[in-house]
Order: structure tokens, then sequence, then C-alpha cells
């Protein structure tokens, strides 16, 4: 013990200037993200503040070059590699001397770290509790850069060396990678099986990366140590190849939502009343698509579900099986729940599908076969708050389905804008934002505002717990006159929707008697079972537990 | 007298080419031992696998009873190692290194310590990379001693350095070792520093030990002979392995026994050559035995070489 404090005692003495560094750049991060909130100030002179801004804006890249600099720079203060180094024939205990690194990196990397989290989570309004599996989830990731770190660091004697090892491991994984995955149809793509597949590759690449480590700190053979860190880059790359579908929809079921988990999506050919949807931007696309009627059944009221790919097979005697594609995203929601969402929507849809490119059509139109394969959807939870429009230069703050938000009023080109600076947790799950202005509490078809997308990464950045947002909706002139004109500035109100994505699942089906040739959106149009496109009119009401959340 | 160092059969390799090859070595206790060789010959090798720097390929060594593989860090407490290779952390002032150190050693001697930077006039509070050369190695020295080690192994010590500061090193070495009875390994080519140093000695080349023994019986058993004779000397078909190859002149042959015997060499040296009338015997000092072993060495690998 009294050996680790010594040591530890001698590296921050030597080190200060880079730990000094490190928490500067920790705090300055910090810094950014609460002024991140409100984005949109720019300033133009040179000042001290102006000089505080550049460095904020650059404490983004500094900081993991700090953190990589700091874990190099402590283990190479007794490099692992060489033999002309100093503390080599002094008495020193390897596994105090590991310890110590350790110690020091907890103290000045990961502690200051977590440290910054925590007051950036309860400085945005979030409770510790909803906050601490993303922590856990954040610091893990952290965690693991710091290992990749220390492993570089472990391999060289010094800065440069280790930055050449760093490159030599990186193109050594790309190019392990790019042989192993060569006929594999490549890496899994970005659903919910590739995050699967990634994190089991990622641990195993942390388990090389501790391997390496400890290899060094009990034997000090670099060479040696460096196999074993290809053998793991090697193991990271055959597991990547080898995944198992099978075990990645296992787990994906087992922890989706359980709302998620009870939705089915079934095909009746008998359901009417169903919306048109609209028509293909292609003509070609559009003659070679069919369209099935489905059901979302067990959507709750705040759930939506988007379908957004389908992989098919169609069989029918006499004919070469054809893959169908879904030719178009389509929207399923709860019956009787349209004030939750920006759209009218409906638990039954006409779904299209749509031959493959190769494939000609023709061939199929008089054939009845079957059509079975699945479709893979995302569900989304929708939240609304009813908000005051705010003055300008009077910015009014609101929560809304897990977000804190700022949303500022002004006008530019005649036109009504309104600015959301939204902050949420990470890795952030907005999949659509929309704001309708209201007129007598109605809302003002149309709105102008598209749904925008806030975050939907799946890898948090490990520097910071927090995705700021900020989202602009320009109205058109029509709409803005229209608005402006009406309540006093004091009464006027929004609505505000977000849609949280709660991830992706897949459905089997199987339609028997799919008749191609009897199958076009005209068809469908001659039964009589479609109906136009609805819109909101009916005067807003505020669903129960949707209260605005008015905040600050 | 019990054997500090000792190896058996030590060889190390790097890749294809072999730095020491099957070494014998026994270091008495509490002598000063100058192991010698030429550059590459394989000395600091010898020193780092003794160390547990480098691990051997085969054979073993012992230090201070125990097997070098297995130094603890306990051991290390007891073993002093100096090298002009050694990087020292520049960083530190004199002081705060031998502080850093200090906090390492049970048996740390803080008088002993103080005396050295006296002795060394080493000064206190300048960094370790603003020091020369020189005075490195003095603080590495001090480092190395402040603790008492029984045992103080130095590679190349004096290279580099200038000739006061050779002398006062030797000088701290001999008075450090008088007083405590410690035994020193040290490597150099610098013969001459060796020579006032040394007990005992070793001459290492190319990996391969040529001889390991008291300084005083290798003195003896080195001389080197002039032989004059009337005309040209005709050397002997049959010439001793003992005695290194002769560098002859008009009338006179000169060459190195490396087995001189008092009492029977004179003859052997007569009956070689038969025609000769002088015969001149002279003692020969580390650095002359040395120069003649190496260009024996070279003149054996350039015929091999043709």
């Amino acid at each position: 013990m009294n050996q680790i404090v010594h040591i530890f005692r001698k590296d921050c003495r030597r080190l200060w200037k880079v730990i000094f560094a490190v928490l500067m750049f920790t705090v300055l991060y910090g810094y950014g993200e609460v002024i991140r909130e409100g984005a949109g100030t720019y300033v133009v002179r040179l000042s001290p503040y102006t000089l505080l801004l550049i460095l904020v804006g650059l404490s983004g890249v500094l900081l993991p070059i700090m953190l990589f600099l700091l874990v190099v720079f402590v283990i190479q203060e007794e490099s692992l590699v060489g033999s002309d180094k100093f503390w080599l024939t002094r008495p020193y205990d390897r596994r105090s001397l590991a310890l110590e690194k350790l110690l020091f990196v907890l103290l000045w990397a990961f502690l200051p770290m977590l440290l910054h989290d925590v007051w950036l989570v309860r400085h945005f309004g979030f409770s510790l509790s909803s906050a601490s599996s993303l922590l856990l989830w954040k610091n893990s990731q952290f965690a693991f850069f710091l290992l990749i770190a220390a492993a570089v660091a472990v391999l060289s004697a010094s800065f440069a060396r280790a930055v050449l090892v760093a490159i030599a491991a990186i193109v050594s994984a790309v190019l392990i990678f790019l042989v192993v995955l060569q006929n594999s149809g490549g890496p899994p793509t970005a659903d919910t099986s590739a995050t699967l597949a990634i994190l089991a590759v990622l641990a195993l690449a942390a388990v090389g990366a501790v391997c390496v480590i400890g290899f060094q700190y009990r034997f000090r053979i670099t060479a040696v140590a460096a196999l074993v860190g290809l053998i793991a880059i090697l193991a990271c790359a055959l597991l990547a190849r080898f995944w198992p579908s099978s075990l990645t929809a296992s787990l994906s079921n087992r922890y989706a939502p359980s709302q998620l988990r009870a939705v089915q999506l079934i095909p009746d050919a008998s359901l009417t009343g169903l919306t048109r949807p609209p028509a293909l931007d292609n003509a070609d696309n559009q003659a070679r698509s069919s369209y099935y009627p489905f059901r979302a059944v067990g959507l709750p009221s705040d759930l939506g579900i988007v379908v957004y790919s389908s992989s098919a097979d169609f069989v029918s005697p006499g004919h070469k099986q054809t893959i169908f594609y879904l030719a178009q995203l389509v929207r399923f929601q709860p019956v009787a729940a349209s004030s939750l969402f920006a759209d009218a929507g409906s638990p039954d849809q006409l779904v299209p599908f749509m031959v493959g490119q190769p494939d000609d059509p023709k061939p199929l139109k008089d054939t009845d076969g079957a059509l079975s394969g699945k479709l893979d959807f995302e569900g989304f939870r929708s939240s609304v708050a009813k908000v005051p429009v705010p003055l300008p230069y009077q910015p009014q703050h609101f929560a809304v389905g897990g977000r804190r938000c700022t949303v500022h009023a002004g006008h530019r080109d005649a036109g009504f804008i309104l600015r959301f600076d939204c902050v949420e947790l990470e890795p952030g799950n907005t999949s659509r934002m929309q704001v309708h202005l209201l007129q007598s509490n109605q809302e003002i078809i149309p709105q102008g505002t598209s749904g925008q997308t806030s975050s939907q990464s799946g890898w948090p950045a490990f520097t910071s717990p927090i995705i700021t947002t900020n989202i602009s909706y320009q109205f058109s002139p029509d709409v803005s006159a229209q608005f402006l004109a009406g309540e006093p500035p004091r009464d006027r109100e929004m609505v505000v929707y977000v849609e949280e994505s709660l991830g992706r699942q897949e459905r089997p089906f199987r339609i028997e008697h799919f008749r191609p040739g009897d199958l076009s959106l005209e068809a469908w149009q001659q039964r009589g079972v479609l109906t136009a496109p609805q819109h909101h009119l009916a005067p807003f009401v505020l669903p129960p537990g949707a209260h605005p959340s008015l905040t600050r | 007298m019990s054997s500090v160092i000792s190896t058996t059969n030590l060889t190390k390799k790097f890749l294809s080419s072999e730095a020491v090859h099957d070494l014998n070595l026994e270091v008495p206790e509490a002598s000063i031992f100058g192991y010698l060789g030429p550059n590459g010959a394989g000395k600091t090798t010898t020193i780092k696998a003794l160390m547990n720097i480098y691990v051997p390929s085969s054979g073993s060594a012992t230090v201070l009873g125990l097997d070098s593989r297995r130094l603890s860090p306990m051991r290390l407490q007891q073993i002093g190692y100096v090298s002009e290779n050694q990087e020292l952390p520049g960083w530190m002032s004199v002081d705060y290194f031998l502080s850093y150190c200090r906090a390492f050693y049970h048996t740390w001697d803080a008088g002993l310590c103080d005396a050295l930077v006296k002795q060394f006039d080493l000064p206190r509070k300048q960094k370790l990379k603003q020091l020369s050369r020189g005075m490195r190695m003095k603080a590495a020295l001090a480092s190395a001693i402040a603790y008492r080690p029984q045992l103080l192994i130095l590679d190349e010590p004096f290279s580099g350095l200038d000739p006061l500061v050779r002398d006062e090193l030797v000088e701290g070495i001999l008075a450090i070792s008088a007083d405590h009875r410690w035994t020193v390994f040290v490597s150099s080519h610098d013969l001459a520093e060796i020579e006032n140093l040394v007990t005992h000695v070793a001459y290492i080349d190319r990996g391969h030990l040529q001889f390991s023994e008291e300084l005083g019986s290798l003195q003896e058993r080195f001389r080197e002979i002039e032989v004059t004779c009337d005309g040209p000397p005709q050397l002997p078909s049959l010439w001793p392995d003992a005695w290194l190859k002769p560098e002859t002149s008009s009338a006179v042959a000169r060459f190195v026994v490396a087995n001189y015997a008092n009492d029977t060499t004179p003859q052997q040296i007569k009956a070689m050559f038969p025609t000769c009338r002088d015969l001149s015997v002279q003692p020969m000092s580390l650095r002359s035995i040395f120069v003649h072993l190496a260009k024996a060495r070279r003149r054996v690998d350039s015929t091999e070489a043709q």
C-alpha cells in the first residue's frame, strides 16, 4: 500500500499539467453542454468570452485526446517496454504498480467524468435514479476507451510509439475484420441485432484489452502481449462473423418493452374503412406493388408502430419463388387516441409489397400463391403537451416525454418561428417532434411542421450523458397571419408532440391466396374499403395524464 | 569463498544471433570483478540476464543464491545497479530522486546518502536532465549505494566520462568496497581504470568467455616476449595454442604467451628459436593483454573469412 501511495504521489507530481488539462476540459465540456441548450447566440467580436467559447468548442475533441494522453503517460512513467528503464532494476512490486496506475486513472480520469455526468444530469433536472442505467452504460463505454488506451500504452515506450501502436491496431482490426467478414455479407446492419452483436464484440475487445494489460504487467513480454492483442481482434471478428441471429432475436424479444412484445400484426382481407395510403413516388414501383390489409393488435393508447422493412417470399405452384419488399413506410396507431398523436391514424392499414427489381411483375398478375415472411417495425410512444406560446424574449420552459425544453418565439420573412432547445438523456430516443398551433383550441391545418428527429443514436458519446437538440419551425406567412390575428398574445397556445422510439421488433406473417393481380391500390379502391386521409379538426382536448409540465 | 553470481551454460539469443554462449562464470563474494570485452562482446546482455531484464534462452544464472528469473523486489533491495544506458527520470531533482528511491529500500542509509552527495558534489536542487553525463552517473551511483547493497553491478560506468570524474568514481567504489566488503561486478572497456580497481577479471568475446580469474594470476601468466635473432627469425611450424601469433621484423619476433611459467616457458622458447641470441620477457598491463587478445581474435576472423 505504501508503494502504491508513493508512486501515485510521484505520478501526480509528474503529470499535474495533464491532470489539470483533463480537469479543465472536463469542466469546459460540461459548460459547453449547458450553454449549448441556448445555442443560437453568436458572438462575433473577439473577447475573453469568445476565446472561452472557442475552447468550449474544442473541448469535444481535446478532452478525449487529453484522457488518452493521461492514460498513456501514467503507464509509460514506468514503461513496460524496453530494457533500460530505471524502475526495472528497482524493487517495484509489479502488482502494486498496476494497482497504482488503476487508482490514478480512476481518480483523475474516471471520477471527474462521473462527477461531470452527475452534475449535468442534475443541472438539467433529471433524476439520478432515472439516469442510473444510462450512467452505468456510458461509464462502461468510457472504461472501454480507457482500457484500449491502456492496452496501447503497455505495448509502447513513448507517446509517439503509442500513437503508432494505436494506428497499427486499427489497421490490423480493419484488415482482420475485412478478411473474416468478406463472405458473410458484411457486418450486421444498423438495427437491434447489430447493436447486440456490436455490444458482444466490444465486450470481447474489452476482455482482450484486459488480457494484454494483465499479461504485460505479469510477464512483460511485449511481443507475446501484442500477439494476445491480435488474437483478441481476431476473436472479435469471428464473433461478429458467427454471431447467431437466433440469439439476437431471442435477446431482442426478451429485452424489448413489454408494450412492444404484446403487439401483433395480423393480415386480414376483410378489413374496411382503411385510410387510402399515398401513392408511391415512382409509377413503375406503384405498378409492381400489391397491397394487403393488416391490423395491429395490442397497441396501448399512447403506442404506435412504423413498419419500416419487410422481406417476404411469394410461393406459387408453377412459378419460381419471388421476393417481395416493403414499398413504403406504414404507421399503425391505436383507435380513439388521435389527440395523443400529431397525425391521424388507425390500427388498420394497407401494407404495400413490391416485387424485387429484377423480376417482371406481369407473370405474377394472375397467380395465386402464399406470401410469407416477416415485417420489421419500430415502436414509438407518443407524448403531448399543451404549452403557452412564448412572447418574444420571454422563453417558455416545459417538459414533455422525458425531455426538458425551452421554446423561443420570433419572426422571419413574415413567418412565425418557434425555436425549441431540448435536452434529453443519452442515447436519446426521439424519433419525431411536431408542433401544432392552436386557434380557438383547434389545430391549424396545415401545421407546416413536419416531424423532426432530435436524436436516434444508439451509441451515446462517452463524454456526455446529455443530448441537446435545437429545432426550429417556421410557419408559412398565411398560417402565421391567421395565428397572430387570433387570440391576444398571452392566450396563444400550441401543442407539442414527441414520439420516443421504444426499439425494433419483427413479426412473422403468412398470407394464403395472395393474388398480386387483385391487390393493387386501385383494386382496393374499387372494392370500397378505402377512405380519404383525415385531419384533426375537432377541438383539441388534452388527453388524461398529458398535462403540460412547465419547468423552472 | 562462496559465489555471489554464478552462471551455468548461460545462453542468450536474439532471433538468430547469439549474444552470450554457454557462459559459466563465478563471481566470488567481496571481490571487485571486472567483466571485460570489446563492444558487442555480450557484457551488457549478460548483466541484463543477471538482473532479470532479459530471460535467458537456455542455461541459468543465480544472483545472491537465487535464480535470476525469480529476482523479487525483496532481493532487488540487496542489489545496486548502475548502467550507462539506464534512463533516469530526468524531470526529478537530485534530492527528489534520492528521496523517491529511499521509499523502496528498508536499509536506506540517509547518512551515507548525504555523504555520497557531498563526496560526489551533486547539486541537490538541479534536475537530473540538466546534469552532465558524469553527474548523472554519480547520482545513479549514489542511489544504488545508499541502501548498502550486498552486490553492486555497474555496466560501463566510466563510458564517456572525463578522467577526473572517472578517478572520483573509482575512488568512491574502492572506498565503499573496502569499508563494507561489498561485491562489485563491473563491466568496462576502460582498462586503465579497471586495472586499478578490480581483484578479479573475466574476458568475454563474441559471447564466449575467454577466461575468468584473479587479476594477479592473469598478470602472472601473460607475458610479452621479444626474441632477437641474427637474421630473420624462423617461426616453428608447430605453434602452441596458448601463444598468440607473433609479429616479426628483420631480426625480432614478438609475441604474447598466455600461460607463462617462470621455470618452463623460457626453455620452451629457446627450444623453438634455437638460432636466436636474446630473449626479453615483459609483464603486461591489463590494457596490453586486452589489446593483444582483441587483435589475435581479429586476425583469426580475417583468416577464417579468407
